[in-house]
């Protein structure tokens, strides 16, 4: 591990010499709210952002993403983009989401097309001095911080950021810029000790938003399958699916041909799918496993904080505010939680 | 033999038909595969023998009735285009009027001279077999269902909401922006073209099934809008589906 020392003003210089080598994506201005997306000039990238609308890990996983082409002679080719991207400035909550989407299209049968993305990308995280919005859950979570799934990480240090160097990948963009890596000096104080200090004080700033500790949601959730919540949660949804659409673990895609105008060839592309839509569950005989919205409901939830924790040995919530944001009902997984812990027994 | 394929026009603005003659980039690659027989924006000609009709516009006369039972009767299948055609849309406000009141308006002095009717969609006159929605369709769901339609690849109506496409295509949220919108209950399929221009959606693709009016009208109200404001989102493109429910339940839920 190697620690740098970034005047911020030099960061405008570090951002264009990345531009000119790679494709970057990062947070920009959207009205008054942050997109993440492809960022163009340095002056677009903002690292003072809040949160964005939507997720960095789309870029791994975009919609309507062509997966297959197919010929009037029954010829089909499979589709992949591999560009080495760098992901500037992602958000701690973010890192553990891309670390959850790497594990679950890694695992077999693995999704080239996801995985292709990803390979060489560069992922720069950037800490989080201060809470996002009040909607967040990654305090209870502990995905406020992280110690892993990123290449370099950016502390903010007052008039610098100190720029931790984890990964053969964060070590590759350094020497690929080696003239730029003049601007850096190497940090020479205890950093162990400016990582606490850091975490300090954001224990100042950041609150816990549930009645009890995270781990013992798994078992409360589960005993709430019968509760009468759900069906309080199901009169107020409007099955929009704006909470999965802009949830960053959210992984589910439907798949549909494209047929050319000539009929003979086309292409096979999938599309971002929500599991509030009244057909998600929707069987080829015609029946439908989760009719009632209280279901789908119940069923995104247990999704990411039972399936999952069962199946995989992590929550499939990274507590980062985005559903409550979007959900214009007023539906929030902190109420949804907390409901649950009152109610059990 | 190319399929023949017709385009009608009912009570409309037929800006549907527009919308396939603004394929400007396709329509030669569809002739390839079709043979365009009757297309009143397009040509003169009129035949009387199709395989593929589709009916724009709501049904309003009893001539209208007669002639859209006549295309029944003549084409394999028939696709009901456009929010009038599907819905009713916007024609459908007539039927919030006395139907005499309404005619007099409209046609004054020489209102005997034109019989006239509660608006239908074309569904509730003859068997439909597929129905395309928006006002106007889009040119790619167009495409899409002339090219199933040739292919004989079931057809699968939309489940999924505006507010779906509108966050797949990462907009700020007109309810962030303090405006309203009835996306959330609204059928998607348009790529939530108007919130993506800053305009919220106004339901001219239907309702999904199944919608929760009740939730809707609950967070509208919570924005604070009037009963009045709330019963004109709902029925500018749909009031034939609400005409009989809405106003109990905004009486129910917006205290």
């Amino acid at each position: 591990m190697k620690i740098y020392f970034l005047p911020k003003d030099k960061v405008k210089l570090l951002v264009e010499s990345v531009l000119d080598e790679f494709q970057v994506f990062g947070a920009k201005a959207k009205e008054m709210k942050f997109e993440f997306g492809k960022i163009d000039t340095a002056a677009e990238l903002r690292l003072d952002y809040n949160t964005t609308i939507l997720p960095p890990v789309k870029t791994f996983f975009p919609n309507d993403e062509k997966i297959l082409e197919f010929k009037p002679n029954g010829q089909t080719t499979s589709v992949h983009e591999n560009s080495k991207k760098v992901l500037f400035g992602v958000h701690p909550c973010d890192i553990h989401a891309i670390e959850m989407m790497d594990n679950i299209f890694s695992t077999p049968p693995e999704d080239k097309h996801y995985l292709e993305r990803r390979k060489d990308s560069i992922i720069i995280g950037i800490n989080c001095n201060t809470p996002c919005s009040d909607k967040i859950l990654c305090y209870d979570k502990g995905t406020y911080k992280a110690d892993s799934g990123f290449d370099l990480m950016f502390w903010d240090n007052g008039e610098s950021y100190l720029v931790e160097v984890v990964t053969s990948l964060g070590n590759f963009l350094a020497s690929k810029f080696s003239y730029f890596f003049n601007f850096f000096t190497e940090y020479s104080g205890d950093f162990h000790e400016f990582k606490s200090e850091y975490h300090k004080r954001q224990d100042f700033v950041f609150e816990k938003k549930l009645t009890r500790k995270i781990s013992e949601l798994p078992e409360a959730m589960r005993q709430s399958y019968e509760s009468e919540l759900w069906h309080e949660v199901g009169a107020k949804c409007l099955s929009c699916g704006s909470c999965n659409i802009v949830c960053p673990t959210c992984y589910c895609f439907d798949v549909k041909d494209v047929v050319d105008i000539d009929l003979a060839g086309g292409h096979r592309c999938r599309n971002w799918d929500s599991c509030q839509n009244l057909d998600f569950a929707c069987v080829g005989s015609g029946e439908n496993f989760r009719e009632k919205s209280s279901q789908r409901n119940r069923h995104r939830v247990f999704k990411k904080e039972v399936y999952l924790p069962q199946n995989k040995g992590y929550s499939g919530c990274v507590g980062c505010g985005r559903c409550n944001t979007a959900c214009i009902a007023g539906i929030s997984l902190i109420d949804i939680y907390n409901n649950v812990f009152s109610e059990e027994v | 033999m190319k399929p023949k394929l017709a385009m009608f026009s009912f009570t409309s603005c037929e800006g549907c038909q527009l919308q396939i003659l603004n394929l400007e980039d396709e329509l030669l690659s569809i002739l390839n595969a079709v043979e365009i027989v009757n297309f009143r924006e397009a040509i003169d000609e009129k035949a009387q023998d199709y395989d593929i009709a589709f009916v724009e516009g709501s049904i309003t006369t009893p001539e209208e009735i007669e002639e859209v039972k006549d295309i029944r009767s003549k084409a394999k299948l028939v696709v009901a285009i456009g929010a009038c055609a599907c819905l009713g849309g916007v024609n459908a406000m007539k039927n919030f009027f006395p139907l005499d009141f309404v005619r007099n308006e409209v046609y004054k002095e020489k209102a005997s001279c034109f019989p006239t009717l509660p608006v239908q969609r074309v569904g509730d006159v003859i068997k439909v077999d597929y129905e395309m929605h928006g006002c106007p369709i889009t040119k790619k769901e167009f495409l899409h269902v002339t090219k199933s339609l040739l292919l004989g690849i079931p057809l699968k109506q939309i489940h999924y909401s505006i507010c779906t496409e509108c966050k797949t295509a990462g907009n700020v949220c007109l309810f962030d922006k303090g405006e309203t919108c009835i996306g959330a209950i609204t059928r998607g399929g348009c790529d939530a073209i108007c919130p993506t221009f800053g305009d919220g959606c106004e339901g001219c693709r239907g309702f999904v099934d199944e919608p929760n009016f009740e939730g809707m009208i609950q967070v509208l109200a919570d924005r604070g809008l009037t009963k009045p404001e709330i019963k004109n989102k709902f029925t500018y493109f749909n009031g034939l589906d609400v005409i009989e429910t809405i106003n109990d339940k905004i009486e129910e839920f917006v205290k």
